[in-house]
């Protein structure tokens, strides 16, 4: 569950399909998976979504981190607002 | 409940000098092309400097015990920092990064490689960028 403080499902929904549009994109991959989940320690606090894409699998952890930005900057269908609370952006290879 | 009262044995001064120490180590490492080791320190010159923060703000001596977290964001909100950072967006991505790698505990256990040359500099550029970069802006 996410903390039920500072996230609506709505901004959940929008983060995730924001980084849905990265994965398809960005990344060519459109059986990649998006999860959400609060953060381990701060759960009622920050949230961490984690993006699961075999197409990172080709690239450092920090081209990752600069790719996801560098995307979610530009991408009209979401502001800067609805990343309140998101403390990083997890990547995997699965 | 106690650990709510209670304070961490390093002081504010001591967290000052931790930052500049894992500043110098960095620069050391990365000098020696040990790219690997210097990833896994370069967000504790952030944490190390956020833990300062913190105690300056609450004008104590000695970090209260619940900051204890290698979270950076979270330090940032309890540095009093979020309303500023939200400010510098450019910072604010640099610090977000950075954070995904310092979270990321499997670099305890990576041995060395040369592929890790491209973290290491992209670290570098985030953490002291003269214009965007996350320590550039929180001074050491």
């Amino acid at each position: 569950m996410v903390g039920t403080l500072a996230f609506s499902r709505t901004r959940t929904e929008k983060l995730k399909r924001a980084l849905q549009r990265y994965c398809q994109q960005e990344l060519g991959d459109s059986s990649a998976f998006v999860e959400i989940t609060p953060d381990a320690e701060f759960p009622d606090m920050l949230i961490v979504p984690v993006v699961i894409s075999s197409a990172f699998s080709k690239m450092s952890e920090t081209e990752r981190q600069d790719s996801i930005w560098k995307f979610l900057r530009n991408d009209p269908g979401i502001t800067r607002d609805d990343f309140s609370g998101v403390s990083r952006i997890a990547t995997r290879v699965d | 409940m106690a650990e709510l009262t209670a304070f961490t044995p390093t002081t504010r001064d001591e967290f000052a000098q931790l930052a500049r120490d894992c500043k110098n180590d960095f620069d050391l490492l990365r000098s020696q092309g040990q790219w690997t080791t210097s990833v896994y320190i370069g967000g504790y010159i952030i944490e190390a400097r956020l833990k300062c923060k913190i105690c300056e703000l609450l004008e104590v001596d000695n970090l209260p015990a619940v900051f204890k977290t290698h979270n950076l964001f979270a330090l940032i909100i309890f540095a009093g920092l979020t309303k500023t950072l939200k400010a510098r967006p450019a910072i604010e991505d640099n610090l977000l990064k950075i954070n995904q790698i310092h979270s990321d505990s499997s670099w305890r256990y990576k041995c060395h490689a040369q592929v890790h040359q491209n973290d290491s500099d992209n670290l570098n550029q985030w953490l002291f960028d003269p214009n965007n970069g996350v320590m550039t802006w929180l001074g050491l």
